[in-house]
């Protein structure tokens, strides 16, 4: 064992090398399916809010809603966004990967404005930009510092 | 109390509970199979923190309909930031994380532009 513990060091710093870089990828395609999902769940979330009639009485409301299409688009959105979470956090921090899916304002913004002509105040944009300026600052650290990995 | 600062204190306990519900779900992450993502997807729905994670998920649910049932939107979502601020402390007690400067830089700039969004 002894002899072979060297090659078996080399061998291990080859491959965490290797998995270093799988991972990082890993993690970037995570968080933009991330913002992705987020920003069609709170799109069909828009629109579906936009196809219930002015309230009237509670039970009719939550009936029309339970007979919408768009609804059950949105659970099914939900759900995909949480599994995804998990992969993102099985391999980067939480103080990394939380903080750059604010990136989704940016997105939800847009599409906003694009689908919804929802206006864009300068204010609304200054924020906006400090979000991507943010998030850029945050890619420039290592992606997985935290310790709690058994 | 006046309305706004109850329906404050409801979006803090509620940003609070979010931070619970984000830092279980790490640690419930943390234990599945890393390197096996149709495994990690399957070992996610028998992690306790996990579970725990999704039933202060629920809490928080609660405790942020009361805040905006108290408080405009423009007012809630910027006070809502608070979960940057809350999430990247517990990340470094709890699960010592190293938030380089960088980091710090990029949460600040993040949360200052989230606020920016909600009073525009």
């Amino acid at each position: 064992m002894g002899v072979h513990a060297p090659i078996g060091c080399a061998l291990r710093m080859v491959s965490d090398c290797v998995s270093e870089k799988h991972q990082y990828r890993i993690v970037w395609f995570g968080l933009a399916l991330a913002v992705v999902l987020d920003t069609v769940t709170q799109l069909c979330w828009k629109a579906a809010a936009a196809q219930i009639p002015p309230l009237d009485a509670h039970l009719s409301t939550v009936l029309t809603l339970l007979t919408m299409p768009l609804l059950y688009v949105t659970i099914v959105l939900l759900v995909l966004q949480f599994l995804n979470w998990m992969v993102v956090l099985a391999h980067a921090d939480l103080s990394y990967a939380q903080p750059i899916t604010a990136l989704s304002y940016v997105t939800v913004n847009a599409a906003s404005a694009v689908l919804f002509q929802e206006p864009l105040s300068a204010l609304r944009f200054v924020g906006l930009t400090m979000i991507l300026l943010g998030v850029w600052f945050i890619s420039r650290t290592h992606h997985h510092t935290g310790g709690t990995r058994p | 109390m006046s309305p706004r600062v109850l329906g404050l204190s409801y979006v803090v306990l509620a940003m609070f509970f979010e931070a619970l519900a984000q830092l279980s779900f790490k640690r419930g992450a943390d234990n599945t199979a890393q390197n096996d993502t149709v495994r990690l997807l399957q070992e996610v729905w028998y992690q306790r923190m996990i579970l725990l994670g999704i039933a202060f998920f629920l809490v928080e649910a609660v405790f942020w309909t009361m805040a905006l049932q108290l408080l405009d939107v423009s007012l809630a979502v910027p006070a809502g930031s608070l979960c940057f601020v809350f999430i990247a402390l517990l990340s470094r007690w709890w699960l010592h994380e190293q938030i380089a400067p960088e980091r710090w830089i990029g949460i600040g700039l993040i949360l200052v532009g989230v606020v920016l969004i909600g009073f525009s």
